[in-house]
């Protein structure tokens, strides 16, 4: 993986220092908040509901054992012993002070991290599948481009100040895991005819409001063009996207208002217009980018081995494990090794800093060092030796991680929620945990199969519900938390918007909606083996909503008594 | 004139984030229920301007009025938002 | 109060002309709207003293039909130092349009934002905010020599792409 040297060593440096300067001259009040909250945000520091909220770059997803180390660190000496991983890739601690925040970004600066542009109106971190180079289906590694985007983006003088955030998914392999559909930017690695390397790109796809698919721009760009084609969409979209109204900022309501034809003449025209040379990297450089992610010379070994055989035999927990979260690697023998962070009954997504020390671990004995955060807020151990999964698992038991409902329902998206976030208008968390509580059984769990369960407390839609298979949005109505339910989105190559069941739900009923789908979907399923997402798309919306709403749920949950609690 | 309700003033401290409210003396109390209430516009306008005071003295953030029901003259919140901010974490 | 800053506080002779009156007689040297300049080109060229154009945010530089080669200073405006516009319509002056005379930025220039509005080739700032004032007189802006970006017209520090 990319190793800073010198040259980047020196820049987040620089960034840091720049940071505590700007930090300074806020306290003793030289600049105002107004003109200091555009650069805190572009060093990844919100003000949120309880505390400033600090979100740490891990560029695309990757991440070596000392760098998840330091963030335990931080979570220890800064932070109340946790952190929250998101669905960009990226980690966020919730008990930041400001005051802290500079000292928190030279010891990120002392392992070569940071929280440079993780929010703000700018380009944000650039996401791709957590198992890039080690997928069995991968066309070719997209963490190179990965790499080259995050070097282009960073402080680009011209692209701070965008109308609104920027950000953009890479996908290298046949399947899309990175919901690059989904993005402002969508990269797919493509080969051409003469299986030369290029790119098929998207532009315009998001969440929020406005959830819309992005629209294909290119069939197929030269890899060498990359960055002069990037310059010149951002451009297009630094020039005309819209200022006035913060909720229709985003490229994808300017790719919608001026068609994607139209968009594309525009694009295409800036581009031809550009000094290609002087943005386009040279060969040289992408040969030293493309040397860091050459493949691990990993030795091809049995796909099968008795010991584990032997464990799936007698250990049902281990079986499941297994079947759910662990995954067939491009080298024989190996596997990739998924952690769910999602324990029914805990936060989604958070990792206590001895978890994160056991991860470390774990990755330093047997994980050749490396470690990549999902989309779904999970770790994942790219390179585990088949002959290592026993050690590896036993680990992970004893660390609280081997929760085997990676990619179930109970492998809830959720973002923080109103418990954490200024912008919600509802809570996220306790119904995360109260709808896991209700599948917590593995079998049933296992039963249900493959189903994406997304929750947004709000509709800047940071849990992904629009592209969740059942999709939860929190709405304030008159004061009270409401839930709205979406069903049939769908992040990958075959992405779709859900499609809004009916009004919504208060909180105590939400949960039991959420199980009478369920069961819907059980007795409407041709087979076990059809998804949730392929029963709904071939029966449609019809036999939920009837099964929602022409009944009169009564089940109330622990939420109002999470309420009274507090 | 219409349905004054019962404010209060709250923000968050610049350096540390938490969350304060405004209480007597213009000092910033960490307990909602220590909040000073304003009952009319006048007082209100009172509390809105040492909030302003507070903040140009760069020790606030973010200040702005909510409403509070008032119960055995101790201010209480009204939204869920504000209860959980009341309460300095998450309900979870 | 404005400050004039290119390379160092200098006095400034420019003069920006509202749209409505008539161009000083002697050579002022004046800055009139980019409206204006495509309007009565021909009778601005006749002005004895230097020319300057101001655009705004959502002016649409038109490669093919305006004239700018004749200028001696464009100035881009910043109405909120959030409006990132300014930096691209500098980026396009310098490389499309090959413009080689002074680009200012007025507006709400700030100390943070100067270094970025430098690597898109503006070299001249009107500065009001009292505090970046004060830094730029001490020489207190950060010390920021590394980028990732080819910067325009001026090698600033340490840049990537030249490095290897």
């Amino acid at each position: 993986m990319y190793r800073y040297d010198e040259f980047d060593q020196a820049f987040v440096e620089e960034r840091w220092k720049q940071f505590r300067g700007q930090v300074e001259r806020r306290l003793k009040g030289e600049i105002t908040e107004d003109q200091f909250k555009p650069l805190r945000l572009q060093n990844g520091l919100y003000l949120q509901l309880h505390a400033y909220m600090l979100r740490i770059a891990i560029p695309y997803g990757v991440l070596q054992a000392r760098h998840l180390r330091k963030l335990a660190e931080i979570a220890r000496r800064f932070d109340r012993g946790f952190g929250h991983f998101t669905t960009r890739q990226n980690i966020q601690f919730n008990w930041i002070k400001l005051e802290q925040a500079p000292d928190i970004l030279n010891e990120l600066a002392s392992v070569g991290m940071h929280a440079i542009q993780t929010s703000g109106n700018c380009i944000r971190n650039t996401t791709c599948d957590p198992y890039a180079g080690v997928a069995i289906d991968e066309i070719e590694d997209p963490r190179v481009w990965c790499e080259i985007i995050r070097q282009w983006s960073t402080i680009h003088p011209e692209f701070l100040f965008l109308p609104r955030k920027f950000k953009i998914a890479i996908t290298g392999a046949a399947e899309d895991r990175a919901a690059i559909l989904f993005h402002d930017i969508g990269i797919r690695i493509v080969k051409g005819d003469k299986n030369e390397t290029g790119f098929a790109v998207y532009v315009g796809g998001g969440q929020g409001r406005t959830p819309v698919v992005g629209s294909r721009i290119r069939a197929f760009l030269k890899k060498e063009q990359l960055l002069s084609y990037l310059e010149a969409i951002v451009r297009v979209y630094n020039l005309h996207g819209r200022r006035d109204n913060i909720y229709k900022a985003r490229i994808k309501i300017l790719v919608m208002a001026l068609g994607i034809e139209e968009f594309t003449a525009q694009v295409e025209e800036e581009w031809q217009k550009l000094d290609k040379p002087s943005i386009d990297l040279p060969a040289t450089e992408y040969e030293r980018i493309a040397k860091y992610f050459e493949p691990l010379a990993l030795k091809p070994a049995p796909i099968s081995d008795e010991q584990v055989t032997k464990r799936r035999a007698s250990d049902p927990e281990f079986n499941s494990f297994t079947r759910n979260n662990v995954r067939a690697h491009k080298v024989p023998g190996h596997v990739s090794v998924a952690i769910a962070l999602k324990e029914p009954g805990k936060i989604p997504g958070d990792a206590s800093a001895d978890q994160m020390d056991a991860v470390a671990s774990l990755a330093e004995r047997y994980g050749h060092n490396e470690i990549r955060v999902t989309y779904s807020q999970n770790l994942v151990l790219p390179n585990i030796a088949l002959g290592d999964l026993l050690k590896v698992y036993d680990g992970l038991v004893a660390a609280g991680l081997a929760s085997a409902n990676f990619e179930l329902i109970t492998d809830i998206i959720a973002c923080p929620g109103l418990d954490y976030c200024n912008l919600a208008n509802a809570r996220a968390i306790p119904i995360a945990q109260d709808i896991a509580r209700r599948f917590s059984r593995l079998e049933k769990a296992e039963d249900i199969g493959h189903l994406r369960l997304n929750i947004s407390g709000c509709i800047n839609a940071c849990g992904h519900h629009h592209a969740g298979n059942i999709g939860i949005l929190g709405v304030d109505k008159k004061g009270t938390e409401h839930y709205q339910i979406t069903l049939g989105g769908s992040p990958g190559d075959d992405a779709s918007v859900g499609s809004i069941l009916g009004p919504s739900f208060p909180a105590e009923e939400l949960p039991q909606a959420i199980e009478t789908i369920v069961e819907t979907y059980l007795g409407l399923r041709e087979n076990p083996k059809e998804t949730f997402l392929s029963t709904y798309r071939r029966v449609g919306k019809e036999p939920f909503k009837r099964a929602i709403y022409d009944n009169e749920p009564s089940n109330s949950n622990g939420m109002s008594d999470a309420l009274e609690k507090v | 004139m219409p349905n004054f309700k019962p404010s209060i003033v709250t923000a968050n401290l610049l350096r540390s984030g938490d969350v304060v409210y405004l209480g007597a003396n213009e000092r910033w109390v960490r307990e909602l229920e220590s909040a000073l209430v304003a009952h009319n516009e006048n007082e209100l306008a009172k509390l809105e301007e040492a909030g302003k005071r507070a903040q140009n003295d760069q020790l606030v953030i973010d200040v702005y009025a909510m409403d509070v029901d008032v119960k055995s003259g101790k201010p209480k919140a009204r939204s869920v938002r504000e209860i959980i901010r009341a309460a300095h974490g998450p309900s979870v | 109060m404005s400050a004039y800053y290119r390379g160092g506080f200098l006095e400034d002779s420019w003069v920006y002309i509202p749209n409505d009156a008539s161009l000083p007689e002697s050579g002022v040297d004046v800055i009139v709207s980019l409206a204006r300049w495509r309007n009565e080109i021909s009778a601005l060229t006749n002005h004895k003293g230097k020319l300057g154009v101001s655009i705004n945010p959502d002016d649409q530089l038109e490669k093919d039909t305006d004239t700018l080669t004749g200028l001696s200073l464009i100035s881009i405006s910043f109405p909120k130092f959030s409006d990132g516009r300014g930096y691209s319509q500098a980026r396009m002056l310098r490389e499309q349009f090959g413009f080689k005379g002074e680009i200012r930025a007025r507006g709400e220039v700030l100390m943070d934002q100067i270094p970025l509005m430098m690597r898109c080739g503006i070299e001249a700032f009107e500065i009001t905010h009292e505090p970046t004032i004060a830094a730029m007189k001490a020489e207190a802006l950060p010390a920021i020599f590394h980028s990732y970006q080819s910067p325009v017209c001026q090698q600033l520090g340490n840049i990537r792409r030249f490095q290897r």
